[in-house]
């Protein structure tokens, strides 16, 4: 009786929609975008590649709260980073940083919603509010303050489609560098190579931007904003097969056993849904 | 030709929380193979959108891609009931939600309306989106759905976590190129991760 109700209900409520539904968006400019979020998402997209800072950043995510120092060159990278609470004197640590090639405005658009608000000052700056909305539930949304003068995001908020929030980060003190980083080519997209394994279907809005097979087979997907990375071994006889999965923050890991004796792992900043999506289209090569 | 009341039903009830595995059957079957399915399917959503958000999404169809997804799906031929039901959860999550905008282009998302859409997920826990200082995200762990007893579950859970130590480092290197905030990629490193 219940679910007959919910059927009635459902399908009034379509019934207002139907009706109350305006006939269609107004186009702005480019990509359904104004010109200020352009210029806006375009400067913050750049300012990641272009900028080198040095700061002290405030982290919080799964249940911690951590500062981090750190010091970046753009994309050209690496960037230095020191955990100051995981231990007294930490030493520095290097991450190198893949450039990879750039996703058009327009490409991005069609996957993700952008607004600009006036911002909120962060580490005694000056900055706008870059509001960035998933436009379906196979990605994160993110709500950015962007400084001003550099275009850095210093603080930035990860939710899900639904808005729940997975992690934040802030810089609690932050310096642009005069030094200008050298650029570096983007990492080139790369072929496919023939391997044992391929990827028969990926995530909508999503591309292949790398592969190898160090350590293990794998590849990299990105839609612009967002990457994963799925690694490919043979599952161990002994481990029956199954699924499990950890999140920290806004990254999470997808470790498949399948049938057909892989071990099929995902890592990204990405949704579970994402992340099992890529990893049921994996297929031995010359599989269907 | 119209839809059957008891695909209505099915739908409801997957919408709500309250499907059961019949229910997923039946609506997978639906919207592969009915178009008005997939519109009454995408209509629901909409409502769904509206009462969570209060804006009126506007539809992008990927349930074609996700169908095709579901054709090559290995699933389909090799794994028992529980993981057959777990991909049809999957995709049936993917083609409820995947499909559909949350929101117009320019619409974004009011940071001030954050903490109204909070919404309850599977092994998450909620916490309100704002600066506050209370608001730090919580720990996260979703469930494996398709582990048939308790320690399959324990050990790929497990399993993940090393994946995550012994990959973390490696993947941080390609999503600092994409993300926001470089450094972000490599502060959320857990402490134990591999040295490259």
């Amino acid at each position: 009786m219940a679910r007959l109700l919910s059927v009635v209900v459902h399908g009034a409520l379509i019934g207002f929609m139907c009706l109350a539904s305006p006939a269609g968006a107004e186009s702005q400019d480019a990509c359904g975008l104004s010109g200020d979020v352009v210029s806006r998402v375009t400067g913050m997209l750049s300012a990641a590649e272009t900028t080198t800072y040095r700061g002290t950043l405030l982290v919080e995510y799964a249940g911690k709260r951590e500062f981090v120092a750190v010091e970046g060159a753009g994309s050209s990278g690496p960037i230095t980073f020191r955990h100051l609470n995981r231990s007294a004197d930490a030493a520095p640590e290097t991450g190198a940083i893949s450039r990879l090639p750039r996703v058009g405005l327009c490409e991005l658009a069609a996957y993700y919603g952008f607004a600009s608000d006036p911002g909120q000052p962060v580490a005694g700056r000056q900055t706008y509010r870059l509001t960035v909305r998933p436009k379906d539930t196979l990605r994160l949304g993110y709500v950015m303050d962007v400084d001003q003068a550099t275009h850095v995001p210093l603080r930035v908020v990860t939710l899900t489609s639904e808005g729940q929030l997975l992690e934040r980060f802030e810089f609690a003190e932050f310096a642009a560098l005069e030094q200008t980083p050298e650029l570096q080519e983007a990492t080139p997209v790369l072929k496919v190579k023939q391997g044992p394994h391929r990827l028969a279907s990926l995530p909508p809005g999503f591309s292949i931007i790398a592969s190898g097979h160090d350590p293990v087979e794998h590849w990299v997907l990105s839609d612009g904003l967002a990457a994963l990375s799925i690694y490919i071994e043979p599952r161990p006889e002994k481990l029956s097969p199954g699924e499990g999965v950890v999140v920290t923050g806004a990254t999470l890991a997808y470790t498949r056993g399948s049938f057909d004796r892989q071990l099929i792992t995902v890592v990204g900043e990405v949704p579970l849904t994402t992340a099992r999506l890529v990893a049921e289209s994996v297929r031995p090569f010359g599989g269907q | 030709m119209a839809l059957d009341d008891s695909v209505k039903e099915s739908m409801s009830a997957v919408m709500d929380g309250e499907g059961t595995s019949m229910d997923v059957a039946r609506v997978l079957r639906a919207v592969k193979t009915d178009a008005a399915a997939r519109d009454y399917w995408q209509r629901l959503q909409t409502v769904s959108s509206v009462m969570r958000t209060g804006q009126a999404p506007e539809a992008i169809d990927i349930s074609e891609a996700v169908l095709s997804a579901i054709e090559e799906s290995p699933a389909k031929r090799r794994v028992g009931p529980l993981g057959s039901m777990a991909v049809a959860a999957s995709v049936t999550f993917a083609v409820v939600f995947g499909g559909q905008l949350l929101g117009t282009p320019e619409a974004g998302l009011p940071l001030a309306a954050v903490p109204g859409v909070v919404v309850p997920m599977k092994g998450v826990a909620p916490v309100q989106a704002s600066y506050g200082a209370d608001t730090m995200p919580s720990a996260i762990r979703e469930p494996a759905r398709t582990a048939p007893n308790p320690s399959v579950s324990e050990v790929y859970e497990r399993l993940a976590r090393e994946q995550l130590l012994r990959f973390g480092k490696r993947h941080a290197g390609w999503s600092a190129g994409v993300q926001p905030v470089a450094a972000a990629a490599y502060a959320r490193l857990p402490s134990e991760v591999e040295k490259d």
